[in-house]
């Protein structure tokens, strides 16, 4: 039996309590002259930060100094600056709010890049921090000098380089408005170390700081658009609504809901839509494209009219776009102008935020049902036939977490096989309960990520699922959460092999299996070197009391499952394929060479 | 010389920020637009610069591309032109071999295109002309046989014929008090002969 949980002590300075408005730290005064790194912290307060993720190093080293002087600013040491990012991530996605993240100059800050491409493909108001060598130094190559701006230009929605201290108040407050205002999204800070050690008079913000043009699109969907939209819904007679992450961002559950009760559409979510409508609300069909199930992928494809709201029709959804949905007309809602026509052709292009454009249509569109599309989509519906061979079905494992878990859990899923299970399979019942990866699809993600929604969503359950390839990415954060006290419940879908990979290079590279066998420690043994609870399932006779144990331990803990090593995710849309092409079984293929 | 005339112009004014224009020409090279030229100068108004990009591909593309610098930080107005919708000028600077004894027929060339003489070197002259990108191609071809030993284009800008505008900042956008990192006087362009 593994260890009990212990939390070991923490630095006395930096565990202040997150309960409250910000109050000044003890080397405040009235009227103060503040180091840069002390208005940096100020700054942090005066958003409503709470907690930051971070690791220290040389150019950043005033920051953290400073930082043990406002206790009410939680630092969280992480093992590795990726996770201080993707624990921002987290933390974002569950909250709403930006989540911060540190890391010194260099390779610090190159560690950012995975983290900061995650959250902005899926649209995370994540605020990164990074220090910088000192401005004489910059250009000359120096010792952890890289150019982080350049680097992430391309991966960030705004970037600010601190030039002296006189520019810092108003560029930090810019920056979290231009996090968090229209289309959320990732942006860096960049402040040298001597702007750093610099002094100035600390000036509150006498006014909202408004973010540059181009960061909040003006919603511009328009009276006659709306009027078309509505008159193409009422016309439609095979509608389906499609939610995507743009709901959950705008908090428009109720809206959407409203929406498809009062046409009768089926609503289908995609991987970064799910929990936007409970899985058990009547009409909610599932997850379309690439592993969509038959019926609803077959759905889109006998669609006359899509309405999307808040997502971006990704290849994973549509596959080969030349065959995406060819009978239906698209109505599109999006905050982001140009993601109108981006991938599909519409018709309509409503561009605003999600819940004030359903909000118009709901309150424009007449009452109406759609019994015969009903009837037809359900003639598709088959019984799933998953195949899996012994007892551990992945949806025994899911269907064991949620009832262990109970109401209020938070899933953070990894990327790969176990991911699109965990979509598919698990009941998400409340808004905004699944947490992924959806557009960078980052192996590494769920632990430090779910490590974020705790301190988000403290007192809730947070289960962090990953396969034994992605767990190994990060999972030295157990570290982490041993010495921050973080209660996160991590499963490891354990087949023995980078399984999404696999099954492509089965089904499509003459079961080569190139490079996807994967060895793992003994993630037990491991648990209890880091001093956690860790359990190992073989047999399904033994999930739920493992399941119910991990749940119970006051902090963190590991169950591995052993899964069949060959598992597949069906159905499957072949890459660069249609929604008609599903592939149901696997391939009679030669044997594994 | 033979490069066809591009088919659209996006027009864009833009904080004078670096990094902004960073972010503005990584948007066109992630997007593999061709491009006919680049063009950047100080824009009307504070603080700001004016891009110009004129493209080979089509209209949706060129849409699709300046939707996406709309949504950049930064960037304060962005207008798409036709090729004959809008007003286009380019500048060239041309240093051309003058030799004594065909110096008068070089005269009559530059004259038939209103070029300038800016500067007499030893065996050469250095001229300015000014026009749409197809007349400084032919103005091009007319000097090729006297000897063109250097060209600087500055790329094609645009203005909509009549009241409309594409640099004014609104009163929804911002003036931003950045470091000027251009001076007034500061042109930078990619011509196709830079490229």
């Amino acid at each position: 039996m593994p260890n009990g949980w212990r939390r070991r002590p923490t630095t006395p300075l930096n565990t202040g309590a997150c309960d409250g408005a910000p109050r000044p730290g003890p080397m405040d005064k009235v009227t103060e002259v503040l180091t840069g790194a002390q208005m940096l912290c100020r700054l942090l307060q005066e958003q409503g930060v709470e907690v930051v993720f971070g690791y220290p190093g040389g150019a950043i080293m005033p920051l953290y100094h400073a930082l043990p002087e406002y206790p009410r600013l939680r630092h969280v040491l992480v093992r590795h600056e990726q996770s201080a990012a993707h624990a921002a991530d987290g933390y974002a996605r569950a909250s709403g709010r930006p989540g911060v993240c540190i890391a010194t100059s260099g390779p610090g800050a190159t560690n950012l890049v995975t983290g900061l491409a995650t959250a902005q493909l899926d649209s995370s108001p994540v605020v990164a921090i990074t220090g910088q060598v000192p401005r004489a130094m910059i250009g000359r190559d120096a010792f952890q000098e890289t150019d982080i701006i350049g680097i992430t230009l391309s991966i960030t929605k705004h970037s600010v380089g601190i030039d002296d201290i006189s520019e810092l108040p108003e560029k930090v407050r810019e920056a979290f408005a231009i996090a968090t205002e229209g289309r959320p999204g990732p942006v860096l800070i960049d402040v040298p170390k001597d702007v750093q050690n610099q002094k100035a008079e600390w000036r509150p913000a006498a006014v909202p700081v408004a973010p540059r043009s181009g960061a909040s699109p003006v919603p511009t969907a328009a009276g006659d658009d709306i009027g078309t939209a509505v008159r193409l819904i009422a016309q439609a007679e095979r509608p389906l609504l499609l939610l995507g992450r743009g709901v959950i961002l705008s908090g428009a559950y109720a809206d959407v809901r409203a929406l498809a009760e009062k046409t009768g559409m089926p609503v289908i979510t995609t991987l970064l839509g799910i929990s936007a409508i409970p899985e058990s609300h009547p009409q909610h069909l599932g997850m379309p494209g690439m592993h969509g199930e038959v019926h609803v992928n077959r759905a889109i494809q006998q669609a006359d009219l899509l309405v999307g709201i808040g997502l971006r029709f990704d290849d994973r959804v549509t596959g080969n776009t030349a065959g995406f949905a060819p009978r239906a007309r698209i109505i599109h809602v999006d905050l982001d102008a140009s993601e109108i026509g981006k991938n599909v052709p519409v018709e309509v292009g409503l561009v605003g935020d999600a819940g004030t454009v359903t909000r118009r249509l709901l309150a424009a569109v007449a009452p109406r049902r759609c019994d015969a599309w009903w009837q037809e989509i359900e003639s598709h519906r088959r019984t799933r036939h998953e195949q899996f061979r012994g007892d551990m079905a992945p949806e025994t494992i899911l269907t064991a977490i949620r009832a262990a878990s109970g109401p209020g859990c938070t899933i953070v899923s990894d990327v790969g096989q176990h991911q699109m299970w965990i979509a598919k399979l698990y009941r998400y019942e409340e808004p905004n309960s699944h947490i992924t990866s959806g557009g960078l699809g980052t192996m590494g993600f769920a632990v430090p990520a779910a490590m974020g929604v705790h301190f988000a969503r403290p007192g809730r359950p947070v289960w962090a699922i990953s396969g034994d390839g992605g767990f190994q990415m990060n999972m030295q954060e157990i570290a982490t959460m041993m010495q921050e006290g973080l209660p996160v419940k991590m499963a490891v879908f354990n087949n023995g092999y980078l399984g999404m990979v696999r099954q492509w290079q089965q089904f499509f590279h003459g079961r080569r299996y190139s490079a996807t066998p994967i060895w793992s420690p003994d993630f037990v043994k491991l648990a209890e070197a880091y001093g956690i609870a860790g359990y190992r399932v073989e047999h399904a006779r033994q999930i739920d009391e493992a399941v119910a144990r991990a749940v119970r331990e006051p902090g963190p803990a590991l169950v591995e499952f052993m899964i069949e090593q060959e598992a597949n995710v069906f159905p499957m849309i072949p890459p660069g394929g249609s929604l008609s092409e599903p592939i149901e079984a696997a391939p009679a293929g030669a044997p594994v060479s | 010389m033979s490069t066809p005339v591009p088919a659209w112009t996006i027009a864009a004014v833009l904080d004078d920020d670096l990094i902004v224009v960073e972010r503005v020409v990584g948007s066109i090279r992630r997007r593999h637009i061709p491009i006919g030229d680049l063009a950047l100068g100080p824009a009307r108004g504070h603080g700001a610069l004016r891009l110009t990009c004129s493209t080979h591909a089509d209209r949706p593309a060129t849409e699709r591309l300046a939707n996406q610098l709309r949504r950049i930080v930064g960037v304060r107005a962005v207008s798409v032109h036709a090729a004959g919708d809008c007003l286009t000028r380019e500048h060239a600077l041309v240093r051309v071999r003058a030799t004594p004894s065909r110096l008068g027929v070089l005269l009559d060339t530059l004259a038939l295109y209103e070029a300038t003489v800016i500067e007499e070197q030893f065996v050469a002259l250095v001229v300015q002309v000014t026009g749409t990108a197809p007349f400084l191609c032919s103005c091009l071809r007319a000097l090729e046989p006297f000897g063109v030993l250097d060209v600087a284009r500055g790329g094609s800008v645009v203005l909509s014929p009549g009241d409309a505008t594409t640099g004014e900042v609104t009163s929804a956008t911002r003036a931003v008090a950045s470091t000027s990192y251009l001076t007034p006087d500061t042109i930078i362009a990619l011509s196709p002969e830079s490229r």
